[in-house]
């Protein structure tokens, strides 16, 4: 639940349509059934672990006359184009199945209980696409590019404040889908420690 | 336990639909630790990848300590020419060709050339919840560990010996080699301490064997044992530009044995010294440029007001080492 007081919290509206999946997960692991809203701020309403949902913008086209939100197809002169897609996760129980990724989209898993770290200690996580470890991603802390995922997935941040973390990835790849040239997939991880 | 949760979590995530992804982080080397530039860091070099690298150290030496100097500007100028590489994350090998020009002599003699080649091996480990050989990747977290370096190599006798000065003589401290292969090890540690600072620690030892030159004579030089300490600091950065500019100051302890000449202790020969190190360290895309003035700060030398034109005799030593990796 992002809506936690945190200062900087900020809401953005967005379209509901564009999200386009959730996911409640209890502490074993398993996915539960959960009612997602279909209004804006979007809901997931279930006895949840662990949270994630997937949000797609579509595609944008850059432009001479500005970025628009359309494919390349329809965009007329295309200076460089993508498909977006986004997920967050949110930790908030933790078990061992957590350890594993929840989905096939890219994520960040933490390879231990991250709940209980406090400021200052490393938190060891992977990075994961399609359900297994990728390289090359782009891993930030609260928005401040810290690392890049190994061959194995992994990359190690150092938590740099107390209560409410958030690490995020990015991923960029060729997209063959004649509609945009790159996909840029992010993800992001909240959990919060011992203030 | 339930939970209501708002996508507004989503205005988290990097917002890829407002950029073109983030910014590749292969500006490790703007934002990771620092490097000194005559105390050796634990850094070592990426796998596959290539370092090439020329230092000159000037060592201007004081003026009026020798009988009315023949020589004007008395100095000795080492050149080393180097090439890296990096074998495995963990595993550096170089190569350096020494070219050194000596004109530290009252009589006017120099002597000038390539002495000998050396070569040597650099082993990088790391502490994260134990000891671990350094791994291909680390975040700029990881490299905040501390990170450990072993090092050993050896000189090969390439560069002239017996090289005779231009009235025929022979003399071992103006020579263009060791004759025999000397033998280098020591250890570093790094720790980037916070966001700009780094502190950088370096025990090393080179032992010489004896030699004898052409003209009969034999020369064991003794073993200069080096005790460095130095911190960097990071004073600016422009990652548009990929430019980087840190700090330096160093403490480098040197112990000098005395030498042996045919069989027996030299005198005027070996001692401490301490220089202080000031300098600054350039970095560009993939290019580092070091420049430092280093000074005898105290010196505790073998009958002292012997010694002439050796280490803690300098007025100042002008360094600047230039380094690409590819």
């Amino acid at each position: 639940m992002a809506a936690s007081g945190h200062a900087g919290e900020r809401l953005i509206e967005y379209r509901p349509a564009d999200v386009k999946e959730s996911l409640c997960v209890d502490a074993a692991g398993k996915a539960l059934p959960a009612e997602t809203g279909r209004v804006w701020p979007v809901t997931l309403r279930g006895d949840c672990a662990a949270t994630w949902f997937l949000t797609s913008s579509g595609y944008w086209s850059k432009t001479p006359y500005g970025t628009k939100n359309l494919p390349k197809t329809e965009a007329g002169p295309v200076i460089d184009s993508w498909l977006s897609v986004e997920s967050v996760k949110r930790i908030d129980a933790w078990e061992a199945a957590l350890a594993q990724p929840l989905t096939r989209a890219l994520e960040v898993v933490p390879l231990a209980n991250p709940l209980r770290l406090k400021a200052g200690d490393k938190l060891r996580l992977k990075v994961t696409l399609e359900g297994r470890p990728v390289a090359g991603a782009t891993v930030a802390y609260f928005g401040h590019p810290r690392g890049v995922s190994a061959a194995d997935g992994q990359v190690n941040l150092r938590l740099q404040q107390p209560g409410l973390q958030l690490v995020q990835a990015s991923l960029e790849t060729p997209l063959a889908d004649g509609r945009a040239d790159r996909l840029i997939q992010s993800t992001a991880l909240q959990f919060e420690i011992a203030p | 336990m339930k939970r209501l949760m708002l996508l507004s979590l989503v205005c988290s995530v990097l917002p890829a639909q407002a950029h073109h992804g983030v910014a590749s982080l292969g500006a490790a080397s703007l934002e990771g630790p620092g490097a000194p530039v005559e105390t050796s860091s634990s850094a070592t070099l990426p796998q596959g990848k290539w370092l090439a690298y020329l230092k000159v150290d000037h060592a201007r030496s004081e003026q009026g300590i020798l009988p009315p100097p023949e020589v004007e500007n008395d100095y000795n100028q080492y050149w080393m020419l180097g090439l890296g590489y990096g074998f495995t994350p963990w595993l550096s090998g170089y190569l350096f060709q020494p070219y050194n020009i000596k004109q530290d002599r009252p009589g006017g003699y120099e002597s000038e050339g390539f002495t000998d080649v050396s070569v040597m091996g650099v082993v990088g480990f790391k502490y994260d919840d134990g000891f671990m050989l350094v791994p291909a990747s680390e975040s700029l977290d990881d490299l905040m560990d501390w990170h450990f370096t072993l090092y050993g190599g050896l000189s090969l006798p390439t560069g002239d010996a017996d090289h005779r000065l231009s009235d025929g003589s022979i003399d071992p401290g103006m020579s263009l080699g060791f004759g025999k292969p000397s033998f280098s090890y020591g250890i570093t540690a790094t720790r980037q301490f916070s966001k700009n600072g780094t502190a950088v620690f370096e025990a090393s030892q080179i032992r010489f064997q004896e030699y004898e030159y052409d003209d009969g004579q034999t020369m064991t030089f003794g073993t200069e044992t080096r005790l460095n300490g130095a911190l960097a600091w990071r004073l600016m950065t422009d990652a548009q530009s990929r430019f980087r500019l840190d700090g330096n100051v160093e403490l480098n302890f040197l112990r000098l044995g005395r030498d042996e000449e045919n069989g027996a202790k030299a005198e005027a020969t070996g001692g401490d010294i301490l220089y202080a190190v000031l300098g600054a360290r350039l970095y560009k895309d993939n290019m580092s440029l070091g420049l430092a003035v280093k000074k005898p700060i105290w010196t505790d030398l073998n009958e002292e007001d012997d010694q002439q034109g050796a280490e803690g005799k300098e007025d100042y030593r002008l360094i600047a080492a230039f380094s690409v990796l590819f």
